[in-house]
């Protein structure tokens, strides 16, 4: 009797887990998990702010030292800035989109091992939304995965379910990078007519609309004939150090 | 009574907190140990598998709902490893030493990223041997490594059991 007893209580929770999986993607189950998602950022980021406080104090110096520099590269741009209306009247330039960047702390790593991602301070409440790209000066992270009122997600580029579009700079060869594991991106499927340089950069090519054109993704390590003797592979070193992010730039197109 | 609950649901959500807060921290090129796992199969050694079953329900709950790819799909890895490890263990009467404790959250990891790895790779080009070499096996190791000094450190013994018994 107690062996059915356990036999039940083993089969109520597999099955209770299946009813779960099945229901995960339904308008409750995901507003549920947001919910869930906020309450627990809003307990940890207090312990990550606690953490990074030795770190604070170095980055100060270093940022008041970029302060200045820039001040004196402003001070330059302006004059130049100045004469940009009268030059793109002249020419009839239609605008360009234009693109504001939100910045967030980032609280901690998704603790899910499916899921290659980050979590950040802020969500819809700040205007966040599903699929927006998230970068940092050194390049592009990810994107936007769920968000929450108060906490976004994010997949990293490191995950092996995200692509995205990029270009090779010297050759202008357009192709879909993946995580390759090994902390690489890959390019698959170039022609194999395309010329290669070790050390060149990629870049997002724009193409699709889901991320900005021209922001960083890596360089090229190496590269060597697919399965398909006509196309290359190319392997490269993602520009973002993803172990170490502290915060990130949510894009945000206006336009 | 209350007591027996509160505590397995304390150390899960501290454990979640430390995974998500410091685990950057111990990462080694980006695996983390599996922390919740790591005590999922220590509760289930030490209380059967009843204890194993309910503690790892709870602890993929706690995963699943803060970060994710689908609800239930690591409390359906977790609660099972739990239960199955406990019924072994009881139905065979083993000697756990903490060499045999190492690699059965070894062994743990493995099973449980493989089958996440099932759901979340589906459609994606990566290959998916290569990714339990690169990405899966790396991580049971370091977190068979982390349960192994866990284990040295907080001088847990892990005593013979009878056959039927419950390691205590």
């Amino acid at each position: 009797m107690n062996a059915i007893r356990h036999y039940l209580l083993w089969f109520i929770t597999t099955a209770t887990c299946f009813v779960l999986i099945l229901s995960s993607q339904t308008t409750q189950g995901i507003l549920l998990r947001d919910r869930l998602t906020d309450i627990f950022v809003a307990t940890a980021h207090p312990i990550t702010s606690t953490l990074r406080v030795t770190k604070v104090w170095r980055e100060n110096r270093e940022l008041r030292l970029q302060l200045a520099r820039l001040s004196l590269q402003v001070a330059e741009n302006s004059q130049s800035q100045a004469e940009l209306p009268r030059l793109r009247n002249m020419l009839e330039f239609k605008d360009r989109s234009s693109v504001s960047l939100k910045s967030a702390e980032v609280i901690g790593n998704s603790p899910s091992t499916g899921l290659s991602g980050i979590i950040v301070n802020i969500g819809a409440d700040d205007n966040v939304k599903f699929n927006q790209p998230v970068i940092t000066s050194e390049g592009v992270v990810g994107r936007v995965y769920r968000v929450g009122a108060t906490s976004t997600i994010v997949q990293l580029l490191t995950d092996p379910n995200l692509g995205v579009a990029g270009k090779l700079m010297s050759s202008g060869e357009n192709g879909i990078l993946h995580s390759a594991g090994r902390g690489l991106l890959q390019f698959h499927g170039l022609p194999i007519s395309v010329k290669i340089s070790i050390g060149d950069t990629v870049v997002t090519s724009g193409l699709g609309g889901a991320y900005p054109r021209g922001l960083y993704l890596g360089v090229v390590k190496d590269y060597f004939p697919s399965s398909n003797e006509w196309l290359w592979d190319i392997d490269i070193i993602p520009s973002v150090n993803f172990i170490n992010i502290e915060e990130v730039f949510i894009v945000q197109i206006t336009k | 009574m209350i007591a027996e609950i509160l505590h397995p649901v304390a150390i899960c959500l501290i454990l979640l907190l430390i995974d998500v807060t410091v685990s950057p921290w111990i990462s080694i090129q980006g695996w983390s140990p599996d922390l919740l796992l790591i005590y999922v199969m220590l509760f289930s050694a030490q209380k059967g598998k009843n204890g194993g079953l309910l503690v790892g329900l709870f602890a993929g709950i706690l995963q699943d709902f803060t970060g994710g790819v689908s609800l239930g799909l690591l409390a359906l890895a977790k609660s099972n490893l739990g239960f199955w490890f406990g019924y072994w263990i009881e139905k065979n009467g083993i000697s756990l030493s903490i060499w045999l404790m190492s690699l059965i959250i070894l062994i743990s990891v493995l099973i449980q990223d493989t089958w996440v790895a099932l759901f979340t790779l589906q459609g994606s080009e990566i290959e998916f041997g290569q990714y339990i070499l690169g990405n899966v096996l790396p991580i049971s190791i370091y977190s068979a490594f982390i349960a192994l000094l866990f284990i040295i450190i907080t001088g847990k013994t892990l005593n013979k059991v009878k056959k039927g018994g419950v390691l205590r």
